[in-house]
């Protein structure tokens, strides 16, 4: 808007600069042409008046004169003057006729008419002074000559007046149109002015404008470099280049900011802070620097002014000047660094913009390092104790190898897991067993020499590296020193109590020559001590067998088998005797890639021992009973899920809790639920186990006795069991063959027993066409086997589900060769 | 004035020019053409008055010109003395004194007669182109106007 203003400004003024000039031109125009007619008409005239004037005098003169002398000879040249000065006269006035000024036309006519009179007279009297008639001469004088010379004065006079007249008026025309000019003049040079001055204030903010491009395109340069240098800077940050060379590039960088500028940065924290750089300092002031370390972190403002006193002193014995010392902090407000600039004294320095700018790109470099420091340990170190981890333990085994190689020693590396450590972590939780590793770190810690290493390799596993042995022996005095360290109670919350660890030992390069047979064999030890009741060591042997070793491997591995997804479920149908799905049994499946398929019978016995029973028997509940519910849903007609399930899982006592939560959560109706108990773990705990059934039971949830016939329990107590059905042990069933009398006898009662008792009756492991007609010629109830169905995913039992086919029809269609018995299911 | 003209001495006249003389008058004067006659006795002072009454003015030159002594040798047959005489005896004989106006230049003489109306003088014919001589009227003699064939004033 304000463009627009001035543009309409400066074209009024432009406007008005054109009338004003086009008025003043025509005024003085006007005024030249006044001026003209003024000097042609009026000043000419008026010369001519006065010629006009002054030859009749002129002629009269010399008239006179040739009346006054006698001698012709002397008369004639007074009469040839007059005679000239007359036709002179009749010039002028010619000249005066051609000026044709109107005014005085008839003034000219009058007197050139009395002229001409006086002019006939003289001739008249000339004639008779020449002819010597003096005396007619002067008669003729008196009466014609002189009065007709009067006239002719008179009629010059009246033009003389007529041009006097006529000069006054023009001499006032000329003045009005020079002061009519004034005006148009006066608008045009104060038009022109102001086009002059807005030409100047243009041109000079022209001049700024371009003096502020030429200043942009200076900053803009400045910040060019600016730009990459800080690149520069990054680039050496990304590319880890080391800390005290980008500091220093810093610092230069800053330097050429200001040439006399020095500045020096101290880079760590917690009082650990180290000069870096120094850079454009004197040596000797570099060097005091590095004897003044900054405070110790924090925000207290004491110390950093004693920092910032002791600075400027420094400096000043130098002849320096010190910036106040510009705190680096990381974004949790832990200081990292300190940096600070010196200057000659005496020489004002804008300090802030420098240190800001330094202050970012050092506080960037610092904790970039700051954090791949951090990150390189945490990748080599547990994140609990601070001890090394697996990877750095390695490492130095690695290495202590190669120096005992070299010096004929030997190298112990020792396995340590603790005893009942889990017991702990799951009573007194996770807090209290946190607590337990860090102390049991720090008493490894100081029991060691400075030369040997301890690393936590697991939860509660530590290794440890034993070097420069002259024996293996020496490793023993080294395990037996870490076990007299466990003789001391732990302080766990508010309770004491001991707790024991079992150590395996592996010797180089006897038990292997590099780190990971060294620790797999010193683990293989620790389980040989494991199982001699743990709170001692063993050495490795190599005649620990390889079944202790797949033990060792599958224990190891199954610690972590839900959290890698390693486990899965297959379902198995059981039918009634028309062939109808009466139930589906829920199969553990554990596939490792190291350890391949692993079959129930040898996992899940060490998945008690290892205490992970219960994490796992959960899991499992879980996931059947979601399929369950999603059958369930799909309007599948699954009567129940079987649910195996361990005696350790009731231990706790929180059993019937989670199976309630499980089918609430799943939406699964507690009489869909079959969990099926062995006949042994029942008769372990019977009464706390028994309590939990009774519960769940009146919720619904139904209980089965499997592998029923191989525990220990009479058939007498299967009548206070709370179960509501019996599996008969697949042993029994695999007799069932042409001939086997003793096998059928035992199955036939066992039926009848558990019919009379209200119970039903399932037979595993019913393989063949006769095993299954023998059962239902004696009455058991539903049958399960591969002759039946194999187990299967339960995406492959939807689709048979779906298929909505007999289920028993596809077991009849096999061929009896390929009923092939195999891995019984769990 | 005849006294003066009278007294001046009388210089030896050399041959006569050869372009002649010429008789001139104002340019007024209605006489254009005059017989010798009359123009000689006009000199004589016998006939002393113009057709339109005019008394007539003579011009002379001095004694020493070329036209005076023509006037005086070739026209006139007489010399200044008995000229000066004859002129003397007029005026003794009662009658107006002839009117003789002696000039010392052809131009002069040229002038006088341009503002003279009544003047007649005799100058040297190659005067006549002069500026003097440029206002006045040359008069025929018998007819003839100078170096025309059979003027007589030559």
């Amino acid at each position: 808007m304000k463009h627009w203003f001035q543009r309409i400004f400066v074209a009024l003024i432009v406007l008005g600069a054109i009338l004003g000039s086009l008025l003043g031109t025509r005024g003085l125009k006007q005024a030249a042409i006044s001026t003209r007619d003024l000097y042609r008409v009026d000043t000419a005239g008026s010369q001519m008046e006065s010629d006009l004037e002054y030859e009749t005098q002129e002629s009269r003169r010399a008239f006179l004169y040739a009346l006054a002398v006698t001698d012709p000879n002397d008369q004639l040249p007074y009469v040839a003057a007059a005679r000239g000065a007359s036709q002179r006269v009749g010039e002028t006035l010619n000249r005066l006729r051609g000026l044709k000024v109107p005014e005085i036309t008839r003034n000219v006519e009058d007197f050139e008419h009395t002229w001409n009179k006086y002019d006939q007279a003289r001739d008249d009297i000339m004639a008779l002074i020449l002819e010597g008639n003096a005396a007619a001469a002067l008669v003729v004088e008196s009466k014609k000559g002189q009065p007709a010379f009067a006239r002719a004065l008179g009629s010059l006079h009246a033009l003389k007046g007529g041009l006097e007249v006529r000069a006054r008026a023009d001499s006032l025309r000329v003045n009005a149109t020079l002061e009519r000019s004034i005006g148009g003049l006066a608008a045009f040079v104060l038009s022109t002015l102001l086009i002059l001055g807005l030409l100047i204030k243009a041109n000079r903010s022209r001049r700024q404008a371009l003096e502020a491009l030429h200043a942009t395109n200076a900053d803009l340069a400045a910040a060019k470099e600016l730009e990459r240098e800080r690149a520069s800077i990054l680039e050496m940050v990304s590319t880890r280049a080391a800390l005290s060379r980008t500091l220093e590039q810093i610092v230069e960088m800053a330097s050429r900011r200001d040439q006399e500028a020095g500045a020096a940065i101290w880079a760590g924290s917690a009082g650990e802070a180290q000069l870096q750089t120094a850079a454009n300092l004197p040596q000797e002031l570099a060097e005091a620097l590095k004897l003044h370390p900054p405070p110790s972190s924090g925000l207290a403002p004491a110390g950093l002014e004693e920092f910032s006193r002791h600075s400027r002193k420094l400096a000043a014995a130098f002849a320096f000047e010190a910036s106040p010392p510009k705190e680096l902090r990381e974004a949790s407000g832990e200081r990292m660094g300190m940096l600070q600039m010196f200057g000659p004294m005496g020489r004002a320095i804008e300090w802030q913009p420098i240190l800001d700018q330094m202050a970012q790109l050092a506080s960037v470099a610092i904790e970039n390092s700051l954090l791949y420091e951090r990150l390189a340990f945490q990748a080599q170190h547990d994140t609990l104790t601070g001890l090394p981890n697996r990877l750095l333990f390695q490492d130095r085994v690695q290495q202590a190898s190669r120096a005992a190689q070299r010096h004929g020693k030997k190298v112990a590396v020792i396995w340590l897991d603790l005893d009942k450590y889990k017991q702990i972590n799951d009573t007194l939780g996770h807090r209290v067993g946190d607590e337990v590793l860090c102390e049991v770190a720090r008493r490894l810690q100081g029991c060691l020499r400075q030369s040997d290493s301890v690393a936590r390799v697991g939860g509660d596993e530590f290794t440890v590296l034993a070097q420069d042995l002259a024996q293996p022996q020496d490793a023993e005095r080294v395990a037996a020193t870490i076990l007299a360290t466990f003789a001391l109670p732990f302080q766990l919350a508010a309770h004491q109590a001991t707790l024991g660890a079992s150590l395996g030992i592996s010797i180089f390069p006897e038990h292997g020559e590099d780190p990971l047979t060294l620790l797999r064999n010193a683990d293989l030890a620790m389980y040989s001590a494991k199982r001699a009741g743990g709170g001692t060591f063993r050495m490795f042997r190599s005649a620990l067998s390889d079944s202790m070793q797949r033990r060792v491997l599958l224990e190891r591995e199954l610690k972590t088998a839900l959290e890698r997804n390693e486990l899965h479920l297959e379902y198995q149908p059981l039918l009634d005797r028309n062939g109808k799905l009466d139930a589906v049994e829920a199969l553990l499946r554990w596939n490792n890639p190291e350890a391949g398929q692993v079959s129930p019978a040898e996992f899940i016995p060490i998945a008690e021992e290892t205490g992970l029973i219960p994490s796992i028997g959960e899991w499992v509940t879980r996931s059947a009973c979601r399929s369950a519910a999603r059958w369930l849903q799909l309007g599948y007609d699954v009567p129940l899920v079987a649910v195996n399930v361990s005696a350790l899982q009731f231990a706790d006592g929180k059993f019937t809790e989670l199976v309630e939560r499980i089918l609430l959560e799943c939406g699964l109706p507690p009489s869909q639920l079959e969990l099926e108990i062995t006949e042994t773990a029942l008769m372990d705990n019977l009464v706390g186990v028994v309590e939990q059934i009774e519960l769940l039971r009146q919720l619904g949830v139904r209980f089965a006795i499997d592998d029923f016939g191989t525990g220990y329990s009479s058939l007498s107590h299967l009548q206070n069991l709370p179960v509501d059905c019996v599996k008969i042990d697949r042993s029994f069933i695999k007799d069932l063959e042409p001939g086997a009398q003793g096998c059928t006898t035992m199955v036939r009662g066992i039926i009848a027993l558990a019919h009379n008792l209200g119970l039903r009756v399932v037979a595993e492991g019913v393989e063949t066409a006769h095993q299954l007609a023998l059962l239902n010629t004696l009455g058991c109830d539903i049958n399960q086997g591969y002759f039946l169905h194999r187990p299967m995913s339960a995406e492959a039992l939807e689709e048979l589900l779906q298929a909505k086919r007999p289920l028993a029809e596809l077991a009849k269609d096999l061929p009896e060769s390929e009923l092939i018995p195999s891995a019984s299911p769990a | 004035m005849i006294a003066a003209l009278l007294a001046a001495p009388m210089p030896h006249y050399a041959a006569d020019p050869a372009g002649g003389f010429a008789a001139v008058v104002h340019q007024s004067n209605p006489t254009h053409n005059l017989r010798f006659g009359d123009m000689l006795s006009m000199f004589e002072g016998a006939s002393r008055g113009w057709a339109n009454g005019s008394r007539v003015v003579l011009v002379e030159r001095d004694a020493g010109s070329a036209p005076f002594r023509y006037l005086m040798g070739h026209l006139l047959n007489t010399t200044p003395g008995e000229y000066k005489r004859s002129l003397q005896n007029i005026e003794y004989r009662g009658d107006l004194p002839v009117s003789i106006k002696v000039l010392n230049s052809d131009a002069a003489a040229c002038q006088f007669v341009f503002n003279v109306p009544s003047a007649i003088a005799i100058v040297e014919a190659g005067s006549l182109g002069s500026r003097a001589c440029s206002g006045i009227q040359v008069l025929r003699i018998d007819g003839k106007l100078p170096g025309e064939e059979g003027y007589r004033l030559k």
